[in-house]
């Protein structure tokens, strides 16, 4: 019994051995919104495939039930954050309960991915001045639109119209892309959520809400931050940096 | 999935069956069919999802339970645990198969196997045990995929991988096992069984004999006891056990015997033997006659010449007798006369009155016992084993009308006729006969060669041995064990096993693992003062490296055709082009930019056997190999 529980104990550990993480987090996440992570891992054993393994991620666990020497797998792994700001996963937990289902073996791999979590949109409360020709903050020119000239490609983040879904680049990836058009009318914005309703937290959120809604709509958008000053754009980059700050933005 | 949950379940079945079947012999009616039933109805029932309810089973295995357990007793152990596990077994396979109740199954099966050992611990028992032990470590595998994976459907080929992986393990752990079984004590004889054995386990000789008690001896073929030893001749091989020296009513039984005097040591040649003793209840331990002395066993040999069993003999054990062979007189100065001529009751009289003749016409013992022998061979009796006469009169029937008995109505015949003229006399019970094993060197005696003869008396020599049933006219025939030569080697060879199993496991002891450390101890010693044995550790290490180079060779040889010239591909792709083919991508993008044909027509035909997941054939691992020596070449030309 001695001898079995030894030689479990060695392919135990060998079953968590030899693996190369690689992880990929996108550049837009929320609080609690499932964002999609993409996980590499890569075996470098040669003699023996490996078991039932699970990785675990914030607020998501992976697991591969078979994974075959040498092979090598991407995941797409739904990880949930649940504070904005910025941070890093160095190392993930790789656990098994292979090969006997009395103990769960567990190792911590090294990966280095860091992350953004934006504050979660809020919408503004009722009453308040809602809707883009009410929304607080200086105008300007230039916003995004579904027509005009292609300014850029992005990611698909679920908010873009489908129309704007580039299907002939998506199909050559497994994610799907979105054309950034330049827009034609419209007046731009600049948000100082100093300016908006609620806790400061709440004020973050409902200018990240802000800035998606009126994006999305095509306008140009800026930000006011204490003293910092962002001037308006239109573009997928330029929307994420804007949040970005916001994400950062600790109160004075 | 299926698939898995099919195999465990086959699996399943497989271990109950290994645990059932050792333990069934022990079982009563109701659990010995309860568990093959039990497979069959999760078998055939459990395919349409019918099982036995959670309420019913508790009913069943509460009810069982009690019922066993109100057997239980200080002398009855064994046999309602036996029992109780058989039907919690039972249950447990007829009942829902979730991966819990599986492995309960299986740890059930286990036990069973482990229970059987408290009635015997032969040797089968590690056979099935390895198998169990198999069945359970795989199970315990798929089970862990079963429940960590339930989504799980492995291709065939996945699972063989699973299967043959979970098979490893028990493989890797062999030689710690091996090493474990060196150095940690453990238990060498069935417990339970020395507080509670059946009466069938009973073996050896009785302590009473009553001519008459029984129609037909015993033809059990177990073997009781082995003797290393040479080949000696077949009229040498009587086995002492016991004598039987008083008289109770018309019984015969053992007291202990009266002092006797010494006489002159017998003439013959000394003979050793090594005998391995099967677990039982005998109160003399047995020794080919005429025993000397022992060695490995304590207690003095009483006057008679028995050496006592010390306790009770629950485990197998061996110790070493040194007999006179080729002599039939056991020393022994005067003796109590009056005790060895005590006659028992329901003497025939015409056997009285043939002792009461003989005894008028001669004088001296010596004469006497010849005019029995010779009045005993003209009755004409026959040896048989069964249809033996019964009754008060059995004797008489016996020796004047039916002619037929076995060895105890000859032996008590002959030694009450004895006793009646005047001469001691005494029976002896022990073993005739053994089968000779030339493979390993020893003798195997059984059950069925159980014998009864007589000693007497007689004045300056001591007790001669007389065995009476040779007065038979039919004596080597009858007592040839009947066996066609094949079966009767094939048990020999089955036997052999059981004799190194008992040499090597069931006497390796507490007291020969010491043994081993102070050897190592000893050798280690002489090993710093200098004395170097350089040619047992040049052997030594020889040995561990032809071993290593074997490993080696073994698992180096596990690199594929398919991995070696992708292998060389690289390489001379590294050395032509410069271009370090990382492991995880694919070989395609990797030679993208390469304007060369026989590397893009490497990577055809490489992917094209890989990726469908075939081996190459010979032709194309050919045209792999140009295509590299062509590659090579460009490079060099460049």
């Amino acid at each position: 019994m001695l001898g079995f529980m030894a030689a479990s104990g060695v392919f135990g550990l060998r079953n968590l051995q030899r693996l190369d993480l690689l992880l990929l987090l996108p550049d837009e996440i929320y609080p609690g919104v499932p964002a999609q992570a993409t996980l590499q891992v890569t075996t470098r054993s040669r003699s023996l495939p490996h078991f039932l393994l699970k990785f675990h991620l914030p607020g998501a666990v992976a697991a591969v039930p078979f994974l075959r020497r040498g092979d090598s797998i991407r995941l797409r792994v739904p990880v949930i954050f649940s504070q904005r700001g910025a941070g890093s996963i160095d190392r993930i937990a790789v656990t098994s309960p292979f090969p006997v289902n009395f103990f769960v073996r567990s190792i911590s791999s090294k990966v280095a991915a860091s992350y953004l979590v934006f504050p979660g949109p809020k919408p503004l409360p009722a009453g308040a001045a809602a809707g883009e020709e009410n929304a607080p903050g200086e105008r300007t020119r230039q916003r995004q639109g579904g027509s005009g000239e292609l300014e850029g490609i992005s990611p698909y983040t679920g908010r873009e119209p489908l129309k704007l879904v580039h299907w002939k680049l998506s199909a050559r990836h497994d994610e799907l892309f979105v054309k950034e058009m330049q827009s034609e009318q419209g007046t731009p914005l600049t948000i100082n959520p100093d300016e908006l309703p609620g806790t400061f937290e709440e004020r973050l959120s409902r200018a990240v809400f802000l800035i998606n809604s009126l994006m999305a709509a095509g306008k140009a958008v800026g930000l006011q931050l204490g003293a910092e000053s962002l001037r308006p754009g239109i573009s997928r980059s330029h929307r994420l940096k804007l949040l970005g700050k916001l994400a950062c933005h600790a109160p004075d | 999935m299926l698939r898995i949950k099919v195999l465990t379940e086959l699996l399943l079945y497989s271990a109950a069956l290994l645990g059932y079947l050792p333990l069934a012999p022990w079982l009563q009616v109701f659990p010995a069919l309860a568990v093959p039933t039990a497979i069959l109805f999760a078998f055939v029932a459990g395919r349409r999802g019918v099982i036995l309810k959670e309420l019913p089973a508790l009913l069943v295995s509460v009810a069982g339970f009690a019922y066993f357990a109100l057997q239980f007793n200080r002398h009855n152990v064994a046999e309602p645990v036996a029992n109780i596990l058989a039907i919690l077994l039972a249950i447990r396979l007829a009942g829902e198969k979730s991966p819990r109740n599986f492995l309960q199954s299986i740890t059930l099966a286990l036990f069973c196997l482990a229970a059987s050992t408290l009635f015997d611990l032969s040797p089968r028992f590690i056979v099935y045990l390895l198998l169990l032990l198999l069945i359970f470590t795989v199970s315990l595998v798929l089970l862990t995929f079963q429940s960590s994976a339930p989504d799980f459907k492995p291709a065939p080929k996945e699972l063989r991988t699973i299967v043959s992986v979970a098979l490893l393990q028990p493989l890797t752990a062999l030689p710690l096992i091996i090493l474990f079984f060196f150095i940690l004590p453990r238990t060498q004889f069935p417990l339970w069984s020395s507080i509670s054995l059946a009466g069938s386990e009973l073996t050896g000789i009785s302590d009473t004999v009553q001519p008459g008690d029984k129609n037909a001896v015993s033809s059990s073929r177990v073997t009781l006891f082995r003797a290393e030893m040479p080949l000696v001749a077949p009229d040498e091989l009587y086995w002492r056990v016991t004598v039987l020296n008083a008289i109770k009513g018309s019984s015969w039984v053992r007291r202990q015997p009266p002092a006797e005097g010494k006489g002159t040591p017998p003439q013959g040649k000394e003979l050793q033997q090594t005998i391995f003793l099967e677990p039982g209840r005998l109160a003399f331990l047995p020794a080919l006659n005429l025993p000397q002395s022992i060695i490995g066993a304590r207690g003095e040999p009483t006057a008679d010449r028995l050496f006592p069993a010390t306790m009770l003999q629950m485990r197998r054990r061996s110790y070493s007798v040194i007999s006179q062979v080729g002599s039939d007189t056991l020393a022994a100065g005067r003796v109590d006369q009056k005790f060895y001529t005590i006659l028992p009751e329901n003497v025939p009289p015409r056997l009285l009155a043939l002792s009461r003749a003989v005894a008028g016409r001669e004088n001296s013992g010596e004469k006497r016992l010849q005019l029995l022998q010779t009045a005993f061979i003209e009755l004409r009796l026959s040896y048989a084993a069964s249809g033996l006469p019964t009754g008060a009169d059995a004797m008489e029937k016996f020796l004047f009308t039916g002619k037929k008995g076995h060895c105890e109505l000859f032996a008590t015949a002959f030694a009450t006729a004895l006793r009646g003229a005047g001469v001691p006399a005494r029976l002896v019970g022990g073993y005739y006969g053994g089968e000779y094993n030339e493979l390993a060197g020893y003798y195997a005696v059984a059950e069925e060669r159980a014998h009864l003869w007589v000693e007497a008396w007689l004045e300056g020599k001591g007790w001669v041995t007389i065995d009476p049933s040779r007065f038979a006219v039919n004596f080597e025939e009858a007592r040839r064990v009947r066996s066609s030569s094949l079966t009767l080697r094939l048990r020999l060879f089955a036997d052999t096993f059981n004799y190194y199993w008992n040499r090597a496991v069931i006497t390796y002891d507490l007291e020969s693992q010491f043994a081993a450390v102070s050897r190592m101890g000893a050798e280690l010693r002489s090993f710093k003062t200098g004395r170097l044995p350089l040619r047992r550790v040049a052997t030594g290490a020889g040995f561990l490296l032809l071993l290593a180079a074997a490993a080696y060779l073994a698992t180096r040889k596990r690199a594929t055709a398919e991995e070696r010239l992708l292998k060389a591909f690289r390489r001379v792709l590294q050395k032509r082009y410069g271009l370090a083919i990382a492991a995880s991508s694919g070989l395609h993008e990797a030679v993208q930019g390469i304007n060369n044909d026989a590397v893009q027509e490497f990577v055809a035909v490489y992917t094209g056997a890989i990726y469908r997941d075939r081996r190459l054939t010979g032709e194309e691992r050919e045209r792999l190999k140009r295509l590299l020596g062509e590659i090579r070449g460009n490079g060099a030309g460049a």
